[in-house]
């Protein structure tokens, strides 16, 4: 699974970088992005493996971002991870669509795992 | 003549040739031949026949002429022979000259002997033996002139006739001085007069009418020739020899001469006296009763039962709200309720024996309002013992029915919404506050039973507020001032506890009728828990400012309205303020930084301080001037407010994240998306993408905003079709789409329906793409709005349908005149068909004659002026002239130039037809038959009538044509006609007059009896002619009478069937007449009563003032109006209300007093009782702080308190029914659980919305309502309250929202720590620095336990402000009992965990909180065990519950401790506390988690042994 290609979006810079290091500790390609801006022909571009996402982001609720992507047809399979340290989150990122949920802060092994998990399953999918 | 004379053989004739006539024949000849008058010869012994050119036309065509020249006279004039022989022998015989004039001689002429009048003369024509050698006849034909004479005759003899055997009244006056012409006898009979008077001049033989108006109009009629009609006029006539008043109908109308002018006048009259008094009688009579029944508001009613013939009077209409009063008897009463028809039957039938009726029923209204009426009446009966008719009266009495209805409801509505309205009530009479009713919630406020509380004084059954309160009701009794308060702390003794509750309340002096303050009504509204809640968020925010203030989020506290910087974190200072903390903490933000008073930032601080809301923004421009200078930043920042205890806002909490960088980069990536959007936009096309296989779509902004909304909108396929119009989803946009899957060409127009409900029409063209020549793949194109030119289409469209389908004849032409268009209708009137006349020119329709007229019309055009109507001649295709009726109006082009006409004709020729017919015939006969006053018809010799007037037309309403022959038969009365007709020919063949009464059908369908006095017509000749009539309405004469009786008799029946006294009073205030009902009631006899008896029936309190009234009321004319007692026959006395007006004749003179008095003691009686009701109820409903409503056992809003109405701004009125719902936000509206199913099933019903209030704020509400019973156990509606919980809603929404970010702000540091110390400590885990891994496992592990230390508190928040929310689901607790101790085996590997499952159980909980709770009781077990390693876990079911326990041999807890161990901030506090770190609320949080699962949590513990904890679920029975 090594060299998968993974976005990450968090506009808290700090976080962004810490992620970028801990998912290269994998030797994933990581891709950063601070803000949602024309992120959806970004992503078409891209073609991430997996997109992991921060539920606020500045300017706008990253569940509106999520809904976007799985309304595109070329993207919506990419499988979408959304992290946040608002409580009750979890349940307005998965009506939204997200794949995964991941709450901050979180333990480097459930980071790994829920990855691990959204590239599988993509895979799968494209088997 | 010469010629003929010349070409004549006259050898055969007795004068022989020419040659051998005499000299005096030949000068006689050349005389006659050469002579202008008609002249004729007889010469010779055979009287040979000469005559001359002028002559010739009186012998006709096909006649004598030429035959008789030469002819001798006894041959040529055989049929008047006998006449003109002796006429001839005598002037032969040397007679003299004879001339006759005018005289009859019939000649053959024109095929036939004619009457033909001559005047003429006979003259000796002397020959050369001077004898006479013949006759000379000079003579002129007067045929017309005799014929036209005798017509006039006929006339006159016509016009003399009918004044002489006119039934009425009818005279002719001639001349200036207006001598009696004419006067028949009616005329004489009404003036009082014998024929002498004729001949005189009027002034002579009628001196009594010097003075009085009719001269002046008679002169008046003979200067202006306008007739003159005068009805019912008042006259003074002298009739035996006595002056005596009368009232007539007359007409004066001028009689012209043959020039025109005015040489009389035409009189008609007759007098109208007895009619008119009897008349007025009746009004009288009519008015009497119709002022009693409106004095006593009453409407009455007439129905003659056969046939159900029903006259009400107005006011029964106006009770039934129908405004038609031809409306049937059956229809009207189709209007009682149906559940009360029962009621009418039961007093019909009741009605056959006593022979009154009676009843109460209620109405429905056309308008669906619902009325109370009383009917009464007496029945009559026939010969056949059936009744016969109903006299009656009928009453609104909704007002008392309401009245009884309102006084129960509202004793009932004061009960129940006092008892059941969630506020407190409770109220409190005399000094010692003697409590003497308190509802329900206040008792639950108070937490007394009802028996420990009502029925003592206040202080005795709620002693521990006597300190707090007793100053306020002291003063409330004392002073009547109400005292209201808002969030008053008293102290309350609940459950055994003594605590402090908060409270609105207000006391309110409760009032007696006579103002005195007899005590205090209390509505309380209890507060507490939104007060605490305020209490509460206050040092929620306290407990999380200081850890914030740590955090590496840039923030900055602002305290009080002046923006005092009161705290700002490190980082905020170093990167946004960039001055020294000294330099700038406890100065005002604005004085600092004074260059942000020209930024936007203070008007949203002082908003968000205001108001209350936190504001967000991004990307935000600001300047701020630090020790490095002035410097542009680009903010994303918040502004949240910060809450005092009392819930006001004290200050803002800014946190602001610098974003300069990253918006200048992004700005340069908008510039140039801008640029290629505009490009697109630049077109208004719309474009779109359509995925066939899967629907979706994509599409550019311009479609959105033709859809209708924001260009940013993105709208899916559904969406789109969701919003075209559903008549064209189908038939054009499926077709489309059909046709395009074939063609691979989508297109069509359609309409869509924009979210404002306009329609707009959209052309859409499109192409299918097709994957492999076939599958058809996606839908692309190109959409525009059409709207404009569709509409306009569609104008058009209709003005060519409107042209085509027009009955007139549309034309349009150039302004040189050629026809450039031509409808159907102008091919139907002119014949030609388009295809010829378009491009002729339009002088082709107009006659040679008219040709003028063209240009004329045309420079009117070119003016723009438009021609109406103009009525002209015009040529059709076959040459047929026809009256056209023409309206032309100017065609502008666009720029508003005239570019040609149009043109619409209307055929009138037949209209101008009859115009011409009417105009020919006979005028001056008819012209004053039909301005006579009466009914004049004309018979023929045949029987047959021909001629009926104006008047007689008028009546029956029909035309000469329907009347003339035997068609006026159809309107005599069928009863009537064979009589009529016997009168008629009977009197025809003998030829007499007749005079007879029948009932002939007037205009209006209703038979009206009429006079008719018909004499035969003679001519002057004496000919019998035929018959004339005149006839006269008599109906109401005729009916009068008997109309007189009755009426007298319907005012008596009437009145002594109304309830009400009725009572009649003379101008001096007599009373004079009563009803049968004083008798009645009061046992008095007539008698008595007239004498003055009445007042004795009055209540002594009451006599004074009613004589005072009753003489004010006599002496002003003013309406008397009065309550008072009457007594009755038993001595009994009960309240009347008595009200009387006056009548008044014309000249306003009081004629008589009408009174009614209405017996109203029940509602006098109840009414003292209902205003105190009524009056308490309103001080409580309107005291009280909540709102209250009520409705009827329909569900339907009755009633609603001030409160409410203050708050919504909505009248009562208007709430009624389910306009209450008026002032609830839309979508709270759609939201809101159905009242209506709670009604159903008279369950209690509350719910929760908000409302926006008169003031335009948005207020939440709760509403209560249960359903309430009346005293019989029945339902009778719901009551309830509204309560404004705006500050609840707004402090938990205020609440979860400052949770959840302070604890977002807490975790965002937190894992990035997190994520950096694990990286490293996954880069070193190989490495041989043991001090390294050690450090980072201790960040590490610390970091948990801060990361658990704010999962805690965030927990404790939402129990506190109870939001802490169960996510339930249903699991295997053994499941999650292994998965957890796994869990924590994890991080204490060098424990040892026994679990002993004892059966598998499913339970429906929060999976991560029942765990959290486990959790919870492990680490405890762990961390309180400090010598021991081992842990032991149960799971036991036990009724249906599952019980898990966790068993250590830890140092355990004491029993004192064990009581509170659950509590908040607890901790087992050992000699060595700092053993056992953490906040202690742990335990806390799980009891909370256990309870709300409705469980419970316990501890068995024994200090030194340990703990066993163990908390227990519901198990679920549902699996």
């Amino acid at each position: 699974m090594e060299n998968n290609k993974i976005l990450v979006i968090d506009d808290n810079e700090d976080i962004l970088f810490m992620l970028k290091a801990m998912l290269q500790l994998k030797e994933y390609k990581v891709f950063t992005k601070e803000t949602a801006d024309n992120i959806e022909s970004y992503i078409q571009e891209l073609m991430p493996d997996v997109i992991l996402m921060d539920m606020l982001l500045s300017g706008i609720d990253g569940c509106e971002v999520c809904r976007k992507i799985k309304s595109i047809r070329a993207i919506a399979a990419i499988p979408v991870i959304m992290m946040s340290a608002l409580p009750e989150a979890k349940a307005l990122c998965v009506e939204a669509g997200a794949n995964y949920f991941v709450g901050k802060p979180f333990e480097m092994a459930d980071l790994f795992n829920a990855v691990f998990i959204a590239l599988s399953q993509k895979e799968l999918s494209e088997a | 003549m010469g010629e003929l004379m010349r070409a004549k053989d006259w050898s055969t004739t007795a004068v022989g040739t020419p040659d051998q006539w005499p000299q005096s024949l030949r000068t006689t000849l050349s005389i006659i031949l050469n002579a202008k008058f008609p002249m004729f010869l007889w010469w010779g012994e055979e009287l040979t026949c000469f005559y001359n050119d002028a002559y010739r036309p009186s012998l006709g065509n096909d006649g004598k002429h030429p035959g008789i020249l030469g002819m001798p006279a006894e041959k040529a004039w055989s049929e008047i022979w006998p006449i003109i022989k002796p006429l001839i022998d005598q002037v032969l015989a040397g007679g003299e000259a004879q001339i006759f004039e005018d005289t009859l001689v019939p000649i053959y002429r024109n095929g036939k002997i004619e009457d033909v009048y001559w005047t003429f003369s006979y003259s000796a024509v002397i020959d050369e033996s001077g004898k006479p050698g013949g006759v000379l006849v000079n003579c002129i034909e007067t045929t017309e002139k005799i014929l036209n004479a005798k017509k006039i005759a006929h006339s006159e003899n016509k016009f003399k006739n009918l004044i002489k055997e006119s039934p009425i009244a009818t005279a002719v006056f001639t001349g200036e001085n207006f001598v009696v012409e004419l006067a028949n006898a009616e005329a004489l009979k009404l003036w009082g007069k014998n024929k002498n008077v004729i001949g005189k001049k009027i002034l002579e033989a009628m001196p009594e009418l010097e003075g009085q108006p009719y001269m002046d109009l008679l002169k008046n009629v003979y200067t202006s020739g306008e007739t003159y009609h005068g009805k019912e006029d008042f006259v003074n006539i002298e009739v035996n020899g006595k002056i005596e008043p009368a009232y007539v109908n007359f007409i004066y109308k001028a009689l012209r001469d043959g020039d025109g002018k005015i040489y009389g006048i035409l009189t008609m009259g007759y007098n109208v006296t007895e009619q008119v008094e009897a008349r007025k009688k009746i009004e009288y009579n009519e008015e009497r009763l119709r002022l009693t029944a409106e004095t006593a508001m009453l409407g009455t009613f007439d129905l003659k039962m056969p046939e159900r013939e029903f006259v009400g009077s107005k006011r029964v209409y106006e009770i039934f709200g129908i405004a038609d009063t031809n409306i049937s008897y059956d229809t009207l009463f189709s209007a009682i309720h149906p559940d009360d028809l029962h009621i009418r039957e039961a007093a019909n039938k009741l009605a056959l024996t006593t022979g009154r009726i009676g009843y109460e029923v209620r109405l429905i209204r056309p308008d669906k309002s619902i009325r109370w009426i009383s009917a009464y009446g007496k029945v009559f009966y026939g010969e056949d013992k059936n009744p016969s008719r109903v006299l009656g009266t009928i009453m609104d009495i909704t007002d008392q029915k309401k009245f009884l209805n309102d006084f129960q409801a509202s004793e009932k509505r004061f009960r129940n919404t006092v008892m059941q309205a969630n506020v407190g009530i409770t109220i409190l009479k005399g000094a010692d506050f003697f409590v003497e009713m308190a509802n329900e919630t206040y008792l639950e406020i108070i937490d007394r039973k009802e028996e420990d509380f009502v029925g003592k004084p206040l202080f005795e059954g709620l002693p521990e507020v006597r300190e707090v309160i007793e100053p306020l009701v002291t003063s409330v009794l004392r002073t009547g001032i109400s005292f209201e308060a808002t969030e008053f702390p008293i102290p309350i003794t609940r459950k055994g506890d003594t605590q402090i509750g908060y409270f609105n309340f207000a006391y309110q002096a409760l009032r007696e009728n006579d103002g005195s303050i007899s005590g205090i009504i209390v509505v309380v509204n209890e507060i507490t828990s939104i007060v605490k809640a305020k209490h509460l968020l206050a040092e929620n925010e306290k407990e999380f400012r200081n850890v914030i203030m740590q955090s590496p989020i840039p923030m900055t506290i602002l305290r009080g309205e002046e923006f005092v910087m009161e705290m700002t974190n490190d980082i905020m200072l170093k990167t946004i303020w960039r001055r020294k903390q000294e330099d700038i903490i406890g100065k005002k933000l604005f004085e600092a930084y004074p260059e942000l008073n020209t930024q936007v930032y203070l008007g949203i601080l002082k908003k968000v301080f205001t108001s209350g809301e936190p504001y967000k923004a991004n990307e935000s421009v600001a300047y701020l001037e630090g020790d490095d200078g002035m410097k542009k930043f680009y903010f994303d920042y918040e502004y949240a407010p910060l809450f005092d205890t009392d819930g006001t806002v004290s200050g803002i909490m800014v946190t602001a994240n610098d974003v300069t960088e990253k918006v200048l980069l992004r700005i340069n990536i908008e510039a140039e998306e801008a640029r290629l959007r505009l490009a697109i936009d630049a077109t208004k096309l719309a474009t779109w993408d359509l995925d066939l296989q899967t629907s979706e779509m994509i599409h550019s902004p311009r479609l959105a905003e033709i859809f209708g909304h924001d260009s940013l909108v993105l709208l899916t396929h559904q969406q789109m079709r969701d919003q075209i119009h559903p008549d064209d989803l189908q038939l054009i946009i499926e077709k489309a789409f059909n046709e395009a899957m074939q063609t691979g060409i989508y297109y069509y127009q359609a309409r869509v329906i924009r979210p404002d409900k306009t329609i707009a029409w959209i052309k859409t063209q499109g192409k299918v793409i097709f994957e492999n020549e076939s599958i058809p793949q996606r839908l692309i194109g190109t959409l525009t709005d059409v709207t404009e030119s569709k509409i306009a289409e569609e104008k058009l469209a209709m003005l060519a349908a409107i042209v085509e389908s027009s009955e007139d004849a549309i034309v349009s032409k150039k302004l040189n005149g050629f026809i450039t268009s031509w409808n159907a209708g102008a091919q139907r009137i002119f014949g030609y068909r388009a295809d010829e006349i378009i491009g002729e020119h339009i002088t082709k329709l107009i006659p040679a004659d008219r040709l003028e007229e063209e240009p004329k019309i045309l420079a009117r055009l070119q003016l723009g002026e438009r021609v109406d109507h103009f009525e002209t001649k015009r040529i059709t295709k076959d040459k047929k002239i026809l009256d056209i009726s023409l309206t032309i109006s100017p065609i502008k082009d666009a720029e508003g130039n005239i570019i040609g006409a149009s043109k619409i004709a209307r055929d009138i020729t037949k209209q101008k037809e009859t115009e011409r017919l009417v105009t020919e015939s006979e005028q001056r006969f008819k012209a004053i038959a039909d301005s006579a006053p009466v009914m004049i018809w004309m018979s023929g010799t045949d029987k047959l009538c021909y001629f009926f007037n104006k008047g007689w037309l008028d009546f029956t309403g029909r035309t000469l044509e329907q009347e003339q022959g035997n068609g006026w038969a159809e309107g005599i009365h069928p009863e009537d006609l064979q009589r009529c007709l016997d009168i008629y020919v009977s009197s025809f063949d003998e030829r007499k007059e007749f005079y007879m009464e029948y009932r002939l059908k007037a205009g209006d369908g209703e038979y009206k009896w009429i006079s008719d006095k018909g004499v035969p017509r003679y001519s002057i000749e004496g000919d019998f002619l035929g018959y004339i009539s005149g006839c006269m309405n008599i109906d109401e004469q005729k009916t009068f009478a008997e109309k007189l009786a009755e009426s007298e008799t319907r005012f008596r029946l009437l009145t002594n069937v109304m309830p009400q006294f009725i009572w009649i009073a003379d101008p001096q205030g007599n009373l004079y007449y009563f009803n049968q009902s004083v008798y009645q009631y009061s046992g008095l006899n007539e008698r008595e009563a007239m004498n003055g008896g009445w007042l004795k029936i009055i209540h002594p309190d009451d006599k004074e003032e009613n004589i005072k009234k009753w003489a004010q009321s006599i002496a002003t004319g003013e309406d008397f109006i009065l309550e008072h007692r009457f007594r009755k026959y038993n001595g009994d006395y009960r309240w009347q209300l008595s009200r009387a007006v006056p009548h008044k004749d014309s000249s306003g003179r009081i004629q008589m007093w009408i009174g009614t008095s209405t017996d109203i003691h029940d509602q006098k009686v109840s009414s003292e009782q209902l205003k105190k009701s009524e009056l308490l109820f309103k001080t409580i409903s309107n005291t009280s702080p909540v709102g209250l409503w009520m409705t009827d056992t329909s569900g339907q809003n009755s009633f609603v308190n001030d409160t409410w109405i203050k708050w919504t701004g909505i009248s009562l009125e208007k709430q009624h029914g389910h306009g209450w719902l008026t002032g609830v936000l839309e979508e709270d509206k759609l939201t809101i659980p159905s009242f209506e199913q709670a009604f159903k099933r008279r369950e209690k019903y509350t719910a929760e919305f908000r409302i926006l209030r008169q003031d335009n704020e948005v207020r939440w509400c709760l509403t209560e309502g249960s359903p309430y019973y009346d005293i019989s156990g029945e339902f009778a509606g719901y009551a309830g309250s509204v309560t404004d919980i705006t500050e609840i809603k707004k402090l938990e929404q205020q609440k979860d929202f400052f949770i959840s970010m302070a604890s977002h702000e807490l975790k965002t540091p937190i894992t990035s720590i997190k994520g950096y110390v694990q990286i490293l400590q996954s880069m070193h885990k190989d490495s041989p620095d043991t001090f390294l891994k050690t450090s980072l496992g201790t960040i590490n592990k610390q970091i948990g336990t801060l990361t658990k230390l704010i999962a805690d508190l965030l927990d404790m928040s939402k129990i506190k402000t109870g939001s802490l929310q169960l996510n339930k689901e249903h699991f295997s607790i053994n499941d999650m009992i292994h998965e957890t101790i796994e869990e924590i085996k994890h991080a204490q590997p060098s424990y040892r965990f026994f679990f002993y499952p004892e059966t598998e159980s499913i339970v429906y909980a929060d999976r991560l909180r029942v765990a959290q709770v486990l959790i919870n009781f492990l680490t405890n077990a762990i961390k309180y065990s400090p010598h021991s390693n081992m842990v032991t876990v149960r799971s036991a079911i036990i009724d249906n519950n599952v019980i898990v326990s966790v068993i250590d041999s830890g140092i355990g807890i004491s029993k004192q401790d064990q009581e509170k161990i659950f509590e908040r901030f607890y901790r087992v506090e050992g000699k060595d506390e700092n053993t056992f770190p953490g906040f202690g609320i742990g335990l806390f949080i799980a009891a909370e988690i256990i309870h709300r699962h409705n469980g419970k949590i316990q501890v068995e513990s024994e200090p030194g042994k340990g703990s066993a904890f163990s908390f227990s679920l519901p198990l679920d029975n549902q699996l």
